[in-house]
């Protein structure tokens, strides 16, 4: 080779090195000790061995003012390009704390809207690790320029290919927005999220929070809903992103990947005995749940928000589907405001990403209260109602116990569009619970009555042998079959593998109104 | 792809082969597509390979046996364990719901754990466990078995 050539290698692998450091060993270092892992090192334990192709290493800031002509930002401070997760395609963006504190300027912004353009033409998942301070304000409007781009994208690709944020550090003010527009996101321990930090809200306001407390993942999870996981460090939160797109498509065009469907179901007779023979006691659905999917193979969304109504992953024979299950251990069971926001969304990611729905049912109706009704609860459980029947996967209903009123409805019923819909002998499906119809249909024989108390007992037992019975569903039905417990896998596994092929039609629409 | 699977295919008509194989609910979906975007469908990608590793029982991330996995050393203070978060709410727990409290399992001054069961309130004819958000010490109750509670009301607090 001549010594020219040879020089240039030379330089290019100088370059390559440099740039690779990123902000340089005593800002990784630290990085390191305050508990993180950096840009480059996420993507390697995300990403299949050897398989990350970066794009945009060598892109530098366009910064002129205030000092920053001429200093030299690696990558401009977010690592771009694709690799491969269990040897499927995905796109990455990982931002570089360690490079002027990972502040999104023009280029940095415009690196992750290019990476997300080409998902979008790939039709492959993308993955966007946020560690920012936030905005690079010596880039003035510019910054902010390079952040609605990634924002017009996410909304792009949003329902086209499944996008994933991971919340590894800070990620404060309008940058909060892109995992908002996004499918799914993950939060470590020590990150924190929030649209103004506790300075601006103590100068606004006088109150006074510290920034674990107003947006850590207790706060995100527990109280606001924003975020689906929460996870101890950087390496749990890599290992839940991979585990979640192991149950999706990597587009809305092609189906979730078939993994090895095991033998035939066999039946499970712990499952007749879970449900409490006394309607007042109440009982962990997820026991039901993992005994009913493959291998006990359950991923919860946000396990710690709206905990009564249960929503995740699991596969049925090796097939991906969507869980939606009431939790009669909290609040009854019963739908509320943010029970219904939550079953709504996942709701329609199954149904843009073609995993089938499968509900299991056990609720007393909407939940009461002043708060609920001026909360909203209209409008929020309407747009449960609005996302089931909108919803054109196959879709499988088990009522497991109470199935009351306008909860009944709400949860995939017949009439919302469930293809098969199952019924336990334990299953009371009626307008109303038994004592309080009996209160409506009968004050005034009640009042007459001499011996109050036995005359109700008596029309109690009445209504509830005639109407808190599967059977007068299936008379109408409502229900198409009522099944021993014990058996429900294999009637679940048989009736999706039967709706394989289902096909549903809807009007021409630019889109539906859901009540937002 | 099982046996039965591709049974299944082409009782629905299908072709079979490759990922994803059915046709017909593959079309069906993009007639679909069309119709809630008002444009064109998207073009079509190409399916995975159905020698997708996922099929495989070891996923290729992990290194070959024998072969040291170099690429990454994560560093201890990474993996080390976190203190649990605390809201400053944690200490007062509140009644998720207006019912009536028909059993208390803990005294004051006893230890209780996170979403361990402290007493139970039954509402909308149910028994409904309320627990706290956080580990710590009883540090007062608030209500007995028999009272009736608002929802928002302070059951008990924590030390």
């Amino acid at each position: 080779m001549e010594t020219a050539t040879k020089e240039r290698m030379r330089e290019l692998e100088r370059s390559r090195q440099r740039l690779h450091l990123g902000g340089g060993g005593d800002r990784l270092e630290k990085q390191h000790v305050s508990g993180k892992l950096s840009a480059r090192e996420r993507l390697t334990l995300l990403l299949d061995r050897k398989s990350f192709r970066e794009s945009g290493m060598f892109a530098k800031h366009n910064g002129r003012l205030f000092g920053m002509d001429g200093k030299e930002l690696p990558a401009d401070g977010v690592v771009t390009g694709r690799g491969r997760i269990d040897g499927r395609l995905v796109h990455v963006a990982s931002q570089d704390f360690t490079v002027a504190g990972g502040s999104a300027g023009e280029v940095h912004g415009n690196k992750i809207a290019d990476t997300l353009k080409c998902s979008l033409k790939t039709g492959s998942p993308f993955i966007f690790i946020n560690d920012s301070g936030g905005a690079r304000v010596q880039e003035g409007v510019g910054s902010l320029a390079g952040y609605a781009r990634i924002f017009y994208q996410n909304v792009m690709l949003s329902g086209v290919v499944p996008q994933i944020s991971l919340i590894c550090g800070p990620c404060a003010g309008g940058a909060a927005y892109s995992p908002a527009l996004t499918d799914f996101i993950i939060q470590t321990h020590d990150a924190q999220m929030f649209i103004t930090g506790p300075a601006v809200i103590k100068q606004v306001t006088g109150e006074i929070v510290d920034p674990s407390e107003l947006g850590g993942p207790r706060a995100q999870m527990n109280k606001s809903g924003v975020v689906h996981f929460v996870a101890e460090n950087d390496v749990e939160a890599v290992k839940i992103c991979q585990r979640l797109l192991s149950f999706l498509p990597n587009n809305n065009l092609e189906e979730p990947p078939h993994l090895d469907p095991g033998g035939a179901p066999r039946d499970d007779d712990s499952l007749n005995e879970i449900v409490p023979e006394d309607p007042k006691n109440s009982y962990d659905v997820k026991t039901i749940v993992t005994r009913v999917v493959d291998r006990a193979d359950f991923l919860e969304v946000q396990s710690d928000f709206a905990k009564n109504l249960v929503v995740g992953f699991a596969r049925i024979r090796g097939r991906s589907v969507g869980v939606i299950a009431n939790q009669p251990s909290v609040l009854a069971g019963a739908l509320d405001i943010d029970a219904s926001d939550k079953g709504a969304r996942f709701v329609r990611f199954c149904n843009a990403f073609n995993i089938p729905l499968l509900t299991f049912v056990d609720i007393p109706g909407f939940l009461p209260g002043v708060d609920q009704e001026y909360g909203g609860i209209i409008r929020h459980g309407a747009k449960l109602l609005f996302a089931y029947s909108a919803a054109t996967v196959p879709k499988v209903t088990v009522i497991l116990r109470k199935a009351y009123g306008g909860g009944y409805i709400a949860m995939c019923s017949k009439e919302l569009g469930a293809d098969c819909t199952l019924a336990w002998p334990s299953a009371e499906i009626a307008v109303m619970g038994a004592e309080a119809a009996v209160e409506v249909l009968f004050r005034r024989e009640l009042v007459a009555a001499q011996d109050n108390g036995s005359k109700r007992r008596e029309l109690v037992q009445q209504f509830t042998d005639t109407f808190a019975t599967p059977y007068v569903a299936a008379g109408l039905r409502l229900v198409d079959d009522i099944i021993e417990p014990a058996t429900t896998r294999a009637q679940v596994a048989d009736a999706f593998q039967a709706l394989a092929a289902k096909r549903d039609w809807r009007p021409q629409k630019k889109h539906g109104l859901i009540p937002l | 792809m099982a046996k039965e699977d591709d049974e299944l295919a082409m009782a629905a008509g299908a072709g079979v082969g490759g990922h994803g194989a059915n046709l017909w609910a593959r079309h069906a979906r993009e007639d679909l597509q069309a119709s809630h975007s008002l444009t064109a469908p998207l073009a079509r990608w190409i399916p995975e390979p159905e020698d997708s590793p996922l099929l495989a029982a070891q996923p290729p991330r992990d290194a070959a046996p024998g072969e040291p996995d170099t690429e990454i050393v994560i560093p201890e203070s990474v993996l080390r364990a976190r203190p649990p978060l605390r809201l400053p709410e944690d200490a007062f727990c509140r009644s998720p719901i207006a019912g009536l409290v028909i059993a208390v399992m803990s005294v004051a001054g006893e230890p209780v754990t996170r979403h361990r069961p402290v007493m139970v309130i039954e509402a909308m004819k149910m028994q409904n466990n309320v627990a706290p958000e956080a580990d710590g010490v009883l540090k007062a109750l608030h209500v007995a078995p028999g009272d009736s509670v608002k929802a928002g009301q302070v059951l008990f607090e924590l030390e």
